[in-house]
């Protein structure tokens, strides 16, 4: 595929209903070649009306040395790599061998509620770091575990004593700890290497990893507040349940904040600040200045991905405030729900793709990116997958921002004027290659076997949906407006795994029908309904509407669609088709499994091998899993204490490699909560 | 075979071979006998020991996956709900070999049976693999428990 100009991304391109960026286009050309005037700069021309046209890359940019791929096995951060592809080339357990994986260690950290008592309910995605010749874990009370990476004894602890409250999430979360290593260490010196550890109020510790003491140095008395930049919409603290991107002489935070609740929220921002001192390097605010203070949000609230070699860092940008009416934000918000990567030294974007213009669906871009090279049509691309909840997949040139195969804008529907003050996008952008992971085109069929414990209620309620495609916009008729996927479907944050040597993504992706619906003030007055995790009553309170969020369930608690609830996909990155797709996991609801045909939603996501292999949990049956990476094939499982919603971590240590599973659940999948760390091996 | 089972109307508690069986395997033999009813009566005769064996065996290991860590549906209400059921089935055996009226040694063989399938079913859903097992067992048990008490009857009438 021949690559566009860079110079010419900002060129002519008549928005027609439906325009691929294709790259060798006639308008373009009529832009390359029109004659310009020294006194008549040409203004860049709005290409996709109504909308946040992309923003590619404008110069060139120089490949340092530093491959994309690590030249030895690295899981030291929370997609193992600073790529994302999570990926080992370790090869000594293998497709032959996995069935002998036996559990060498586990632990219960002890840090784990179920929220029957006191203390809010645990939610733990924590990826395991692997780093110093210790496994780093941190936990969602917010202590950091040092553990030998051999038996699981613990080296040491750290508690940050932070507030076990749920400040701005319904649960007690963490995904893990970040671990930064002083490439030029000073001897004798304390805090050579780094492990951070952030909390939901707000606070970043910095711990020395060898001992674990605080590193004084850090902020203050080793915690920087994250606080000091929640100047604008203070409404909520800048929670740092993400653990910070790390690379180079960088510590690049986003933070969390509280969705749903508020109008007006804490503009989204990213900081990079010194990994010794905590000093700030650069930030980036993801709003227009002069909107800041009537909307908010769009932040970074998953983890980044790096290309060292390129010196760039790539954001996941979340969808602003509130999440589902944007009448406050009428506005271009190029960054919002986008891909956007900036310079790693300042800070500044060098290219940045929206993935939904004017976003009232609450589709956060929700996985960091995933970095890799591909080879498409004979051509060596450096290319960049964004999944997403929508189940679309993304694939870009990550120095540019150029697609790799055409995304077009499509004409979506308007609304159906019973909301006031909307904007409705006219366009949205859809990837042709790869196809999207579900049908989103038609409303999904009804599933018979729950209408019919239902006694009809799922038809009732799909009748009662309004659907007209995905980017159906929200309404106050009816039982709402279907989404399929919304905020539970499509790929979570455990993001795209990418085997470098045979090209093909992997992803876990779930099929999942949710009914949103807005309420006038007065109306939403009058709900009674609660609020849970991803789903409820919610008051967009500043905005004239609040809103529910329902899964589409029968009274039993059956899914009214048809199965498959989620699946495990490979895709050929050579071309951008499916390899293969399989139904993953068991469903399961009172201890009950559904057949394995029916598969299970899934939060979490995969870690691959070049032994041949996918390691993953994930499922609603609480179970860690290998599968053949050729053929998807499910080779060996085990059962842990709840949902493994976190990517697991592959290592070597003494010779021997390991694969760590965190099984912490998420009650978005089922009200299961855990403290398990297990670790596998073959045997000795 | 897991429908109701037409009864004899007679002799269907029996019986001769009873006292053949060694002592230490028969179960109902000490303190179980209830006063003879219409016909010959001698519920001593074990003929529920496999079908009550399998409900055993099949309450032990539902306990086992409801009370034990790591078995997948740990604390769940499936888990709770087929030990309940074994329990159920093993106190319908004890009832059967107790009992000297046809029509209500029919519905609880009746209901043993709907039982044992239903919990199988229920452990096909909850993988408790060794759970159909104990429930096969089951199963053969009451055909065992019916013919036996079908011939006998048979017997007590030729």
């Amino acid at each position: 595929m021949t690559r566009l100009p860079t110079l010419l991304v900002m060129g002519t391109m008549l928005g027609l209903p439906s325009v691929a960026f294709a790259q060798e286009t006639p308008q373009l050309e009529a832009t390359e070649t029109a004659p310009q005037t020294e006194t008549q700069t040409p203004e860049p021309v709005d290409r996709f009306p109504g909308v946040a046209d992309p923003i590619l890359s404008t110069t060139p940019r120089t490949r340092s040395d530093i491959p994309l791929v690590p030249e030895t096995a690295t899981w030291d951060g929370f997609h193992g790599q600073l790529n994302a592809q999570k990926y080992s080339p370790l090869t000594q357990i293998t497709t032959d061998n996995v069935g002998e994986l036996e559990k060498v260690w586990e632990i219960h950290t002890g840090d784990v509620s179920d929220g029957s008592g006191d203390l809010t309910a645990t939610v733990w995605s924590a990826t395991p770091v692997f780093a110093n010749e210790t496994l780093y874990i941190g936990t969602p009370f917010y202590r950091i575990l040092a553990l030998d990476p051999a038996s699981g004894e613990q080296k040491w602890s750290f508690s940050t004593e932070s507030t076990l409250e749920p400040l701005t999430q319904p649960a007690l979360k963490n995904r893990g700890v970040a671990y930064w290593e002083n490439p030029e260490p000073v001897e004798g010196e304390t805090c050579q290497k780094i492990v951070y550890i952030g909390t939901m109020d707000a606070q970043l510790f910095a711990v020395d990893a060898d001992s674990g003491e605080k590193c004084t140095r850090f902020g203050e008395d080793g915690v920087l507040d994250m606080n000091q930049w929640n100047t604008i919409n203070d409404r909520f603290p800048l929670s740092l349940l993400q653990p910070p991107t790390i690379v180079g002489n960088h510590v690049v935070l986003g933070w969390a904040g509280m969705d749903w609740e508020y109008a007006e929220a804490p503009p989204g921002a990213v900081f990079s600040v010194d990994p010794q001192t905590g000093e700030l390097q650069w930030s980036f605010e993801t709003l227009p200045e002069d909107i800041r203070r009537q909307t908010g949000t769009a932040n970074v609230w998953t983890h980044m991905s790096v290309d060292e070699g390129l010196n760039m860092i790539y954001l996941p940008v979340a969808s602003p405030s509130p999440n589902y009416w944007g009448g406050n934000r009428v506005e271009e918000i190029p960054y919002a729900t986008s891909t956007t990567a900036l310079d790693l030294d300042t800070g500044e974007v060098v290219w940045s793709r929206q993935w939904v213009h004017h976003d009232i669906w609450d589709y956060d871009i929700n996985s960091a990116p995933t970095l890799m090279d591909i080879t498409v049509d004979g051509e060596d691309i450096p290319a960049l997958m964004q999944a997403t909840k929508m189940g679309f997949l993304f694939v870009v040139n990550r120095e540019t921002g150029e697609d790799v195969w055409p995304i077009e804008e499509r004409p979506v529907p308007g609304g159906d004027g019973t909301v006031e003050g909307e904007y409705y996008a006219p366009t949205q952008p859809f990837p042709t290659k790869p196809a999207p992971l579900l049908d989103q085109s038609e409303k999904p069929e009804v599933w018979p076997i729950a209408d019919i414990v239902g006694l009809g209620s799922c038809s009732r309620l799909f009748d009662n949906l309004w659907y007209e495609g995905i980017y159906t916009p929200p309404t106050t008729k009816g039982e709402g407006v279907l989404a399929y996927p919304d905020s539970a479907g499509g790929v979570q944050w455990g993001g795209v795994a990418f085997d470098p040597e045979s090209q093909t993504a992997v992803l876990n992706t779930s099929h999942v029908v949710q009914y949103i619906k807005l309420f006038t003030r007065e109306d939403y007055e009058q709900q009674a309904g609660g609020s849970g995790n991803e789903s409820g009553f919610y008051p967009q309170t500043g905005a004239p509407y609040g809103m529910s969020l329902m899964n589409a369930m029968n009274w039993l608690g059956m899914p009214c669609w048809k199965p498959p609830f989620g699946e495990l996909v490979a895709l050929d990155m050579h071309t951008g088709d499916v390899k293969w797709r399989k139904p993953i996991g068991n469903s399961q609801k009172f201890g009950f499994y559904m057949p394995d045909n029916m598969g299970s939603p899934t939060i979490g996501g995969p870690a691959v091998t070049k032994g041949g292999l996918i390691f993953i949990g994930a499922t609603m049956d609480a179970k860690a899993r290998a599968f053949d990476l050729a053929s998807g094939e499910e080779l060996w499982s085990d059962q842990m204490e709840a949902p493994v919603v976190a990517n697991p971590a592959v290592y070597e240590y003494d010779g021997r490699q390991y694969v760590a599973f965190v099984s912490g659940g998420n009650s978005i999948l089922k009200p299961a909560v855990g403290d398990q760390v297990a670790v596998y091996a073959l045997p000795d | 075979m897991l429908g109701p089972v037409p009864l004899p109307e007679y002799g269907n508690t029996i019986d001769e071979s009873t006292d053949a069986l060694p002592e230490k395997f028969n179960l109902f033999s000490n303190g179980f006998r209830s006063p003879p009813m219409s016909g010959p009566s001698h519920p001593g005769k074990p003929r529920t020991i496999v079908t009550l064996a399998g409900a055993l065996g099949g309450f032990a290991v539902a306990l086992y996956n409801y009370l034990t860590p790591l078995t997948g549906v740990t604390g769940t209400f499936g888990a709770a709900l087929v030990v309940l059921a074994c329990l159920l089935i093993a106190i319908a055996c004890v009832f059967v070999q107790l009992s000297h009226a046809p029509g209500w040694r029919g519905f609880l063989r009746f209901m043993i049976a709907l039982g044992a399938v239903l919990t199988g079913l229920a452990a096909y859903f909850l993988h408790e693999c060794w759970l159909i097992a104990a429930m096969a067992i089951a199963l053969v048990g009451l055909i065992y428990d019916i013919s036996a008490t079908r011939n006998n009857s048979t017997e007590a009438l030729a």
